[in-house]
């Protein structure tokens, strides 16, 4: 637990800019919320779904800075690693909620706060389960060139998406019947675990299990 | 014998050019390690396995009892290691690494860095993108010498730094020697490790070729000269390394009183320098 603070610590003082940008724009947010309405609390809200991926920001630029190896020299073990990965998405998450909610005190009563939180609270996690858990084997074992590779698989599919939905008629068709089979399947999934938590913490588990395992693999 | 402070054995790592087969060998408590070898041999890929920074294709790294496999923080906690070419976060000024830095290693002693940082000439409030190569190096220096380490791995350290700040650094390192710790210590200028090192390991091609006490290499080991028409098929298998000129060849031998008696009046036999055994036995550095 030692070895950890001292980690988000060193993360903090050499990459402040990281928490302090995304926390920037959720006031930023809410001030415009304030004086103009929904769409700032919007821009707020959409900051506070992206925040998780601060973690691996961080790590990515370790790596641009050549500290990687720095970081991994230090007596710390891969879980650690990890586990400071988690806790900075789910810290600047909930300091960006946190935020937010002091923001909106002026404008809304506590109650309701906290009756908007309750219902955003599954979807928050989802949102720390999606982005900042989920890519970390990603992030922790291939780097830069994870998130390249991803992101032009991610292009090359939404193009073939479109071409296929282009196809003539019929077998435009079909692919769009299974598109629509995989949504409510992806739906089912998503009801599923949202009515069983268990399943979220599996997933956690499994997640940085694989994580510990790609950061030990990885060579520098 | 003395239990051994670190063990390697059959450390072996494959790259797609490169492979670091089978390393192995041993650093007793008190000594100086140099670890020899051209460039490219695969000495960083060797000292980076022994922090775990490098996933090991096979092998083990023991260090006081500890095995890396499994107790791989507790063996990084005994360990200062400065790499060939540190980095640090460009933004942060000295200080504030520093600060980072120690909080992890209990022995580190700010006072003792300060003093260092003087010696060394680094201002603490200069920003990691200000330094060069060597002031990066130097900076790192401080950081590893500031802590009483079992192990001090150091990475080509003397490349980039100056003959008279290199040989104040190796009388630093040797000051520093305990019977209780000891230092690795890799480099291609092996004038630096020349009555130095107490120990010294041979890799070539990703091979250990041998790892020798200095004394047996001086009482051993020899360079023997002479003219071409001496090589046959036998001398030449009796040469750990051999180079051949127009003019004659130079060639290694492991047995010095042997190659006396062998080439007595045809061939000068002379002792051997690191130098010497490196340019014979290091042979040409994989791509």
């Amino acid at each position: 637990m030692h070895s950890l603070l001292l980690l988000a610590r060193r993360d903090l003082r050499l990459h402040p800019d990281l928490l302090l940008v995304p926390l920037g724009g959720v006031v930023l947010g809410g001030l415009i919320g304030l004086r103009h309405g929904p769409a700032g609390w919007a821009f707020s809200m959409f900051l506070i779904a992206l925040s998780p991926l601060l973690a691996h920001a961080a790590h990515l630029r370790e790596e641009a800075n050549g500290t990687l190896l720095d970081l991994r020299s230090l007596p710390v073990s891969a879980l650690q690693i990890v586990l400071l990965r988690v806790l900075q998405s789910t810290g600047v998450l909930l300091l960006g909620v946190l935020v937010a909610c002091l923001m909106a005190l002026p404008v809304e009563s506590a109650k309701n706060l906290l009756g908007a939180l309750k219902e955003v609270a599954w979807s928050l996690a989802y949102m720390l389960l999606l982005l900042g858990v989920a890519p970390l084997p990603l992030t922790l074992r291939f780097g830069k060139k994870g998130w390249i590779g991803l992101i032009l698989t991610g292009g090359a599919l939404s193009c073939g998406l479109f071409s296929l939905s282009l196809l003539p008629q019929r077998a435009g068709k079909v692919f769009l019947q299974v598109l629509e089979a995989l949504t409510h399947g992806a739906q089912w999934l998503g009801n599923h675990a949202v009515a069983h938590a268990s399943l979220l913490a599996v997933a956690f588990l499994i997640l940085g299990a694989l994580a510990i395992h790609a950061l030990r693999r990885r060579s520098l | 014998m003395t239990e051994p402070l670190l063990a390697l054995k059959g450390l072996t790592k494959h790259y797609k050019e490169f492979s670091l087969q089978d390393a192995s060998f041993e650093i007793q408590p008190g000594t100086l390690m140099g670890l020899i070898g051209p460039n490219g041999a695969g000495k960083t890929t060797l000292l980076k396995a022994i922090l775990g920074l490098v996933r090991l294709d096979g092998g083990s790294v023991r260090l006081a009892g500890l095995d890396l496999a499994t107790q791989d923080a507790a063996l990084k906690q005994r360990i200062a290691y400065v790499p060939d070419e540190p980095r640090f976060a460009p933004g942060a000024r000295l200080q504030t690494l520093m600060e980072v830095h120690a909080p992890f290693y209990p022995d580190f002693d700010a006072r003792r860095w300060q003093g260092l940082m003087e010696d060394f000439g680094l201002d603490p409030r200069k920003k990691a993108r200000e330094l060069s190569l060597g002031q990066r190096t130097r900076f790192a220096l401080t950081l590893a010498l500031s802590r009483d380490p079992d192990l001090l791995v150091l990475d080509e350290p003397t490349t980039g730094l100056d003959p008279v700040f290199r040989r104040e650094l190796i009388q630093r390192l040797t000051a520093r020697l305990t019977e209780r710790n000891a230092i690795l210590f890799s480099t291609h200028i092996t004038s630096d490790l020349e009555r130095r090192a107490d120990h010294v390991t041979l890799l070539s091609k990703g091979r250990v070729r041998f790892s020798l006490t200095q004394d047996d290499l001086r009482e051993r080991w020899a360079l023997v000269k002479g003219g071409l028409d001496l090589l046959d098929s036998e001398v030449r298998a009796s040469f750990q390394g051999l180079r051949e000129t127009p003019h004659g060849f130079e060639a290694l031998v492991d047995d010095a009183d042997q190659a006396r008696s062998r080439f007595e009046g045809l061939a000068l036999v002379e002792r051997a320098s690191l130098e010497d055994i490196l340019v014979l036995m290091g042979g040409p550095a994989h791509a």
